[in-house]
């Protein structure tokens, strides 16, 4: 699945920029994570909790972040598995600035597997619309408030 | 046949009763104590190698007593069998191992891991969450045209290709038949896959008694003696020490004539674990990993004169059979291939299929099997070379059909159609649906911007299967039959009916034959330890071989009958017959015995002729010397919506020869539910897989069954043309609504989006698919 949006978030890049690779920013705004803790350079281990549709489980598995470009661009890999099914994604992150804020668009590719693919496939666009708009939200609120 | 007491007569099933009280006995009824629950761990990639199983948590979760893995059983128990893998049939066939539980490899979404034994279900179900699978996903393999391109991934690695086998049919002159054609009518034709979903899904449930060893195994299968055979294999047990049985099976349509995974595995669980086991299959894993129908996908071409007259029909196909076989996946498309001249009389057809391995699973018999690609095709190229010509489909089959004083006929595949009245079926379809009357209709509805279509589908199908010598496991069928003492009877044939009524229509032949009431009857089926060896039912054979067999073994009862009333009355064999449920001299009843009077004393056994045996028993094994060839006439009317799409179905019309008709009833039930399957075919239904061998269709959200709103009520009519193959002169009905009416219904939408120059739209036809087509081009009669 080609997975591709664009978002605000109300800072300038080099701030959003950190607070999009900063693992505590992202452990608490991504809708369901658990768990997110750093094994190496840029390589995160991650517990996320998540429902789409009637498949609800736990996931666990990595992220990665390289290639990083601050603040304009960095490459993001996730790959994660539960007893409901795997996913498996990589994707570019490119940051621009636009006026007091900043612009990220993000335009990767998504595999997923397992009973999510089976069951709630319908609802996968939709439910990765969703949780992303949900993370952008929470890291535009995190740039709002005070540093 | 005459009509005599029931036979002939729409007498209600037997089995409903029990059926619609919550009485029967499906395999998750039967609770046996101290019973094991199996759930069953299943790859979620489409192909991955597999690295270490990490089994640890789940053994040490608390009610779990054993976890399965594929190395464990690899050495114990032999691989999934496949029937038909004969290489003179299928040159260069590859015959992969296909193991009950993946080893090393893992090659569709579904294939079974590992399995867990645990005290609850539930239990069972959460130990799976605790097993650890080393996964390291490879490519996939998601068509037939991505198994075959360059650089494919390979999912057996024994070979060095996805090819899985070839197969070819010819017969007449193909080349000169082109040559002479005016026109080469040509056409790309997809069959979707399908999933048959039964209402019940499979179950097994294995028990196994160390002190006599024996090991037995309920389930919902439709071939309890096959399964016994290949299980006594499978597991390297003597076979007299292995019983099958099939208590009530909720429906197969096919997909439970085989030998499955879970079988063999719960039987060896039941013996190395000293207790009951069952497992019952969730419908998310049935859509997984029970096998599916049709994918078929093939350019066909028609050689036509610009009057109609059909020369020849070539067919370049690919079938995804998926990543293993199952017991008939090769055989299931030569099906097609000998069915490609259809109720029509030219001779020059060839059939050249490319099978492909893909990460999917495999495909097998699903109601029709073979036969429903078949008239499809056929079925649309007429249209499309009507369309093509400007002339009315309906004489273009009438300009081809099989002459009724031509049969017995031999096809161009070699098939001898065993009897027919084509015209005649199609006659009496025309006039039930005013043919000519809708043609205004539709012309009418047209002006106003409204979209009408009707569709024919003028069938011939293989029924009563079949000679042995034609059957990749055996084509005969069995009957013992039994007179109690008290003069009851009791019937035991080796077909395994899951729906099809026969232990109705079985004892109204009883009934009629041997003088008895329906009630004295009993019909016993499905279990290997109380019936003799039988082929099963699939095939649309259960009457016309197994009924035959049992009407043989009557005949033989009641040859000894009659030679026992003979001798008590002091008369002669010759001169007895059966008068209002008496044995008697002709035109005496009053002075007759009964049955349960001459079946005392055949038990007594004082008094018998000389020479006579005493007891009142006997059986048969009846090899029919051809399949038999129902046929009909089917018209679909539909209206598109041209602003969403939508088809709707208004009216369906269905004529169908089955031979002589024992219970019209059920012969009603069987065409109406067939009709249901062709049309969530044609309209509905859709096993899609992503590219990367994920199911995508994986529930009953996504996979669109038909559903009784979505039908009018079906105009049935019918023909009788006695088959000459059996004594009863039935051919089968099972499948007939199947293959008639994907065909009809697909030729009633695409004449309905003629004005659009609409020639030919793959199936499912789904509104948005239609909605687009109009959308895109214009109606140019407006």
């Amino acid at each position: 699945m080609k997975f591709t949006g664009t978002h605000s978030v109300g800072a300038i890049p080099d701030r959003a920029f950190d607070l999009l690779t900063d693992p505590e920013v992202l452990a608490r705004c991504m809708p369901g994570c658990e768990t997110l803790e750093q094994v190496g350079d840029g390589v995160y281990t991650i517990g996320v909790s998540a429902g789409i549709g009637p498949i609800r489980g736990k996931y666990a598995g990595r992220v990665v972040l390289s290639d990083l470009h601050p603040p304009e661009r960095y490459t993001m890999s996730v790959d994660i598995k539960g007893t409901t099914g795997f996913v498996k994604g990589q994707g570019g992150v490119a940051l621009t600035s636009e006026g007091e804020g900043t612009q990220v668009t993000f335009d990767g590719d998504v595999q997923i597997g397992g009973p999510l693919a089976a069951v709630g496939q319908r609802l996968h666009a939709s439910a990765a619309r969703l949780m992303t708009r949900q993370l952008f939200s929470a890291i535009d609120a995190e740039a709002r408030a005070a540093p | 046949m005459p009509v005599s007491k029931t036979v002939g007569a729409r007498i209600k099933r037997r089995e409903d009763p029990r059926l619609i009280q919550g009485l029967a006995h499906y395999v998750d009824d039967i609770k046996l104590p101290n019973t094991l629950h199996v759930a069953i761990l299943r790859s979620p990639y489409s192909h991955a190698r597999i690295g270490a199983i990490d089994t640890d948590a789940a053994q040490n979760l608390p009610g779990v007593k054993a976890v399965v893995t594929g190395s464990d059983i690899k050495d114990t128990i032999g691989g999934i069998p496949c029937a038909a893998t004969d290489p003179e049939g299928f040159p260069g066939i590859k015959v992969p191992h296909h193991p009950v539980l993946a080893i090393d490899k893992a090659r569709f979404v579904g294939e079974p891991i590992a399995a867990v034994a645990a005290t609850s279900a539930y239990i069972a179900r959460d130990a799976l969450d605790l097993i650890e699978v080393d996964y390291d996903p490879l490519d996939a393999v998601n068509s037939a045209d991505a198994a075959f391109a360059d650089g494919a991934p390979v999912l057996h690695e024994d070979w060095d290709d996805n090819m899985a086998f070839t197969w070819q049919i010819a017969g007449g002159d193909i080349d000169a038949a082109f040559a002479e054609a005016d026109h080469i009518v040509s056409q790309r034709i997809e069959h979707q896959r399908l999933v048959p979903n039964p209402m019940e899904t499979r179950g097994v449930l294995a028990e196994y008694m160390r002190g006599k060893d024996q090991l037995t195994i309920w389930s919902s299968t439709q071939i309890p003696h096959l399964l016994r055979t290949q299980l006594s294999i499978m597991l390297d047990m003597a076979e007299n020490h292995v019983r099958v049985i099939a208590p009530e099976v909720g429906g197969g349509f096919g997909c439970k004539l085989n030998v499955y995974a879970e079988e063999a595995l719960l039987g060896h669980m039941a013996k190395t674990l000293g207790q009951p086991v069952k497992w019952i299959e969730g419908r998310r894993e049935n859509f997984l990993h029970t096998i599916h129908g049709r994918d078929q996908t093939g350019v066909v071409e028609l050689a036509v004169k610009n009057d109609g007259a059909i020369l020849g029909l070539k067919y370049a196909v690919t079938a995804d059979v998926g990543a293993y076989y199952q017991l008939l996946t090769p055989a299931i498309p030569t099906l097609t291939g000998l069915m490609l001249c259809g109720s029509y009389t030219f001779q020059n057809v060839q059939m050249d299929l490319k099978a492909a391995f893909t990460n999917k699973m495999a495909t097998d018999a699903y109601r029709g099997a073979g036969r429903p690609e078949a008239t499809y095709l056929i079925e649309r190229m007429i249209d499309i070379a009507a369309h093509d010509l400007g002339l009315d489909p309906l004489d273009v089959r009438r300009k081809n059909f099989i002459g009724t004083d031509a049969f017995p006929h031999e096809t161009g595949t070699a098939l001898a159609y065993d009897s027919g009245d084509y015209t005649a079926a199609l006659d009496r379809a025309v006039e039930m649906a005013d043919y000519d009357a809708l043609r205004w209709q539709q012309a009418e509805l047209r002006d106003q911007g409204r979209y009408l279509g009707i569709g024919f589908s003028t069938y011939v199908e293989i029924c009563g299967m079949g000679p042995s010598a034609a059957m990749p496991a055996g084509g005969w069928e069995s009957s013992t039959v039994r007179v109690d003492p008290t003069g009851k009877v009791t019937v035991l044939t080796g077909v395994s009916p899951h729906g099809q009524g026969q232990e109705t229509t079985f004892a109204q032949l009883v009934a009629d034959g041997l003088g008895v009431g329906l009630a004295d009857i009993r019909i016993i089926h499905g279990d290997t330890d109380a019936v003799q060896y039988g082929i099963g039912t699939f095939g649309s054979r259960a009457t016309a071989v197994g009924g035959t067999a049992m009407v043989h073994a009557m005949g033989k009862i009641k040859d000894k009958v009659i030679k026992i009333a003979a001798h008590l009355m002091e008369s002669n064999p010759q001169d007895i017959v059966l008068e209002d449920d008496k044995y008697c001299v002709q035109g005496a009843p009053e002075s007759g015995l009964t049955l349960a009077e001459i079946a005392q004393v055949a038990h007594v056994g004082v008094g018998l002729p000389p020479e006579t045996e005493p007891g009142l028993a006997e059986s048969h094994f009846f090899e029919p010397p051809n399949f038999t060839y129902p046929f009909g006439t089917h018209i679909a009317v539909v209206e598109v919506d041209a602003d969403t799409g939508e088809v709707e179905l208004q009216r369906y019309i269905a004529v169908d020869d089955c031979g002589n008709i024992i219970n019209p009833l059920i012969v009603e039930g069987q065409v109406h539910g067939g009709i249901a399957q062709g049309v969530g075919q044609a309209l509905y239904e859709e096993a899609i897989y992503d590219e990367s061998g994920q199911m995508l269709t994986g529930s009953f959200m996504d996979y669109a069954l038909p559903k009784a709103h979505n039908f009018p009520r079906f105009e049935l009519g019918n023909t009788v043309t006695p088959s000459p193959v059996n004594p009863m002169g039935v051919k089968g009905v099972g499948e007939a609504g199947t293959i008639g009416s994907t065909p009809a219904i697909a030729n009633a939408v695409i004449d309905a989006l003629k004005p659009f120059g609409v020639r030919h739209i793959d199936l499912p036809l789904r509104p948005e698919k239609l909605w687009k087509l109009m959308q895109e081009r214009n109606d140019d009669s407006l």
